[in-house]
């Protein structure tokens, strides 16, 4: 909750002084930045990219959100413009060179290679910070491409046509077929290094 | 009939926008008789939940304390060239 007189809806709708800022969101649009980027220093870059926008634009802000709204809601434009503008990047996982990994996955006639078990009470996994910790490495195991991918969409609601144009992705089929990838090394990740280990402790 | 790759493409695909009626009805086919497809959905759904809880574990995830300066200074000097100007 934001104390009085930092945040003011008053009728002038003016920003807080911009020199709290920093003290007063800096931790929160880093954290938002983090997840999506997953790299400190780019994560640091957008934030601060972020303030100096925000404070040229100062006088547009309408009061109609809060001030930290409206703060993340300029870091969104500004996450994903870095994709755009970085997107060479991200571009050394052609899809053509991830197919070979899928297909380990699938035999010839497209059935699964390994049968795989259940996993048994998954959601109690939710609250441990181990299995979060696991989920983010798994995340981070990924190509590039298809972390970035995978977690714009989980997190964000950007149509696909934005999310292709940013990541470089030809059609939203390739999109589709980019997210069962990463969805299927994730599954294999977990149950390698989670629900595996889990069991073999019981 | 659906191969289970293709099976697994369509699961992925419902997480993220609704499938039309003959995909889903090809779908449901498929898990129907798979079960291995059946398993695979529960689990990359139980995937896309617990990715949106991850926000919820990082708390103690701080600003680094060399940027808070920086970008401090920086606003700083930016708001003291607009007053100046």
């Amino acid at each position: 909750m934001s104390t009085s007189g930092e945040t003011s809806f008053d009728s002038k709708k003016a920003t807080s002084d911009p020199n709290s800022w920093v003290a007063q969101y800096g931790d929160a649009l880093y954290r938002y930045a983090l997840l999506r980027m997953r790299d400190t220093g780019k994560a640091e870059d957008v934030v601060q990219e972020t303030f100096l926008s925000a404070l040229k634009a100062r006088d547009r802000f309408a009061g109609q959100s809060s001030e930290k709204t409206w703060l993340i809601g300029i870091l969104k434009h500004k996450v994903i413009d870095h994709f755009r503008k970085h997107k060479h990047e991200y571009l050394s996982n052609k899809i053509n060179s991830l197919t070979d990994k899928q297909d380990k996955y699938f035999n010839e006639s497209g059935h699964w290679n390994n049968g795989f078990e259940a996993w048994s009470n998954p959601d109690n996994a939710l609250d441990e910070l181990a299995f979060i910790d696991t989920l983010n490495q798994c995340i981070e195991g990924l190509p590039p491409r298809l972390a970035q991918a995978f977690i714009m969409k989980e997190l964000e609601d950007y149509n696909n046509e934005t999310l292709c144009k940013a990541l470089d992705i030809s059609t939203t089929n390739n999109l589709w077929v980019i997210l069962s990838r990463a969805r299927t090394q994730l599954r294999v990740c977990l149950d390698k290094n989670w629900f595996h280990v889990e069991k073999e402790k019981n | 009939m659906y191969s289970c790759k293709q099976a697994s493409e369509l699961t992925s695909k419902a997480q993220d926008q609704p499938l039309s009626l003959r995909e889903k009805i090809s779908l449901r086919t498929h898990l129907m008789l798979c079960t291995m497809c059946r398993r695979y959905a529960k689990q990359i759904a139980f995937i896309s939940r617990a990715t949106q809880r991850l926000s919820e574990h990082d708390k103690n995830i701080r600003l680094p304390e060399e940027s808070r300066e920086r970008i401090e200074n920086k606003i700083k000097q930016s708001c003291n060239k607009k007053e100046s100007n």
